[in-house]
């Protein structure tokens, strides 16, 4: 998937986004007006939806921008329609989802300042068990998500809803691999104490 | 470790850095940060796993309510100035006419193309909304638990088949919550047995708690079994579906795809319409 989305950016070197006409300029053929089941925009957008959303979280870092800027990006092709090969599809959405992903980056950082952008939930600041954290990085039955949750949670400082919004992972997930964490972490303590 | 005073970055931040997207002076200076922290360097590596990029199947509904459902606002104001352009034209058509009628002057009409009304576009009625898969209980095949076992440890061996008989007859009957208890107790008395969990999975789903079924289909994964293989994965796939996790359940489906198994036909279809 993300060789997909790599793919996509060699392919999109060449395009560059068109610029949109004026929103009722351009004569609409009443007959594609509506999108129906089985219309070419209605496969356009089934065949790469998924694949678009994905790029866009990886641009945004962020699931609800990420939808905002992939259906904004789909609207604009549903405007174009006729003007962009079915074929060039996919390369022309994600052109225009990280042109779109730019935009947000810079209104970001023109209403924030950078110190502010950078500042996260608890500071940064060392984790509650830092002499035993590199040891949670490093454990092999630790799954990406599971390192990921208690990261966000004891270094950022978020919380379950957070990091639910924030991973795409369910509630119980999320629960699950914090308390898996916090199981290993009394181990690693455990075995600090006998040692002495 | 990120050090004292030395601010982690936002982990969208992290994310973001990798696409070549932030401003540069931002994306400077989360990368000089990230080259300094293992913590943050750890998570953006395991931000960008499968299990964590993938979008959800909520949210790729959500886009497709918007996309189909809502247009922009900048949409819904084009729409109004048309509407009311074209009102104030007719208005003004009809006053001409009124007027012209009156003074007796011939009656001048505009050939001038009137613009189309934009449509925002309308939610396709064929997005499914229901399940994909079906849910059917799943057949009861002979356990190849109790033919290994034979032999070795007959007695043990005659114990489980009794026992699984037993468990099994509320599941024939659709006495699901009677089955999966039974089932759990089957589950902890021969631990490597890999009916007990498989059937108490499928069990959980048919009475509706996917959530439950999961952790049970993934134990009897975990243990293995030639028989029960394409079963195995066909109702991992439909618990997965079933908790929103289509992601999940794609590769599954993939994989009973290409295979010869009785849910081959029912797979394609599925992974077919991701």
């Amino acid at each position: 998937m993300a060789a997909g989305a790599q793919i996509y950016n060699v392919r999109v070197q060449e395009f560059r986004e068109p610029e949109l006409p004026a929103l009722g300029a351009h004569s609409l053929d009443q007959s594609i007006d509506r999108p129906a089941a089985g219309s070419d925009f209605q496969l356009i957008y089934d065949r790469h939806a998924q694949e678009i959303l994905r790029f866009a979280i990886r641009c945004t870092g962020r699931r609800e921008i990420a939808e905002e800027l992939t259906s904004e990006a789909f609207l604009r092709m549903y405007q174009l329609r006729g003007q962009i090969e079915p074929h060039r599809a996919a390369a022309w959405l994600t052109t225009t989802v990280r042109n779109l992903a730019i935009d947000h980056w810079r209104r970001q950082e023109t209403e924030r300042t950078n110190q502010h952008l950078l500042a996260s939930g608890n500071s940064g600041a060392a984790p509650p068990v830092a002499s035993k954290w590199e040891y949670l990085l490093d454990h092999p039955t630790l799954k990406p998500e599971h390192r990921a949750c208690l990261t966000l949670h004891y270094v950022h400082g978020m919380g379950n809803k957070e990091i639910t919004s924030f991973t795409g992972l369910t509630e119980n997930q999320v629960k699950n691999a914090l308390q898996y964490g916090l199981k290993l972490l009394r181990k690693a303590f455990a075995r600090k104490e006998t040692a002495k | 470790m990120s050090e004292a005073g030395n601010l982690c970055p936002r982990p969208d931040l992290l994310v973001a850095l990798e696409e070549d997207v932030l401003p540069a002076a931002l994306a400077e200076s989360v990368r000089r940060h990230v080259a300094a922290c293992a913590v943050c360097t750890q998570l953006q590596k395991d931000l960008r796993d499968d299990s964590l990029a993938q979008p959800t199947l909520a949210n790729v509904e959500k886009v497709r309510a918007k996309v189909f459902a809502a247009p922009p606002a900048h949409r819904f104001r084009a729409t109004h100035y048309a509407g009311l352009a074209i009102a104030a034209g007719a208005l003004l058509c009809i006053l001409f006419v009124t007027r012209d009628r009156h003074t007796g002057q011939g009656v001048r009409v505009s050939t001038a193309p009137v613009q189309a009304r934009i449509e925002p576009p309308a939610l396709p009625p064929a997005v499914p909304r229901s399940y994909r898969l079906a849910l059917q209980p799943a057949p009861l095949r002979l356990p190849l638990t109790a033919m290994v076992l034979r032999g070795q440890q007959e007695d043990r061996a005659d114990d489980y088949w009794k026992q699984l008989g037993a468990a099994l007859d509320p599941y024939r009957a659709g006495r699901y919550p009677e089955a999966i208890s039974k089932l759990t107790a089957l589950a902890q008395r021969f631990p490597k047995a890999v009916e007990p969990p498989f059937y108490e999975g499928v069990a959980q789903l048919l009475a509706g708690d996917a959530n439950a079924a999961l952790p049970r289909l993934e134990r009897a994964r975990e243990i293995g079994g030639e028989a029960l293989n394409a079963d195995i994965r066909w109702y991992r796939a439909v618990a997965f579906e079933r908790t929103a996790n289509w992601m999940a359940a794609v590769p599954l489906l993939s994989e009973l795809c290409r295979a010869d198994n009785p849910y081959r036909q029912q797979a394609c279809q599925a992974a077919s319409l991701k």
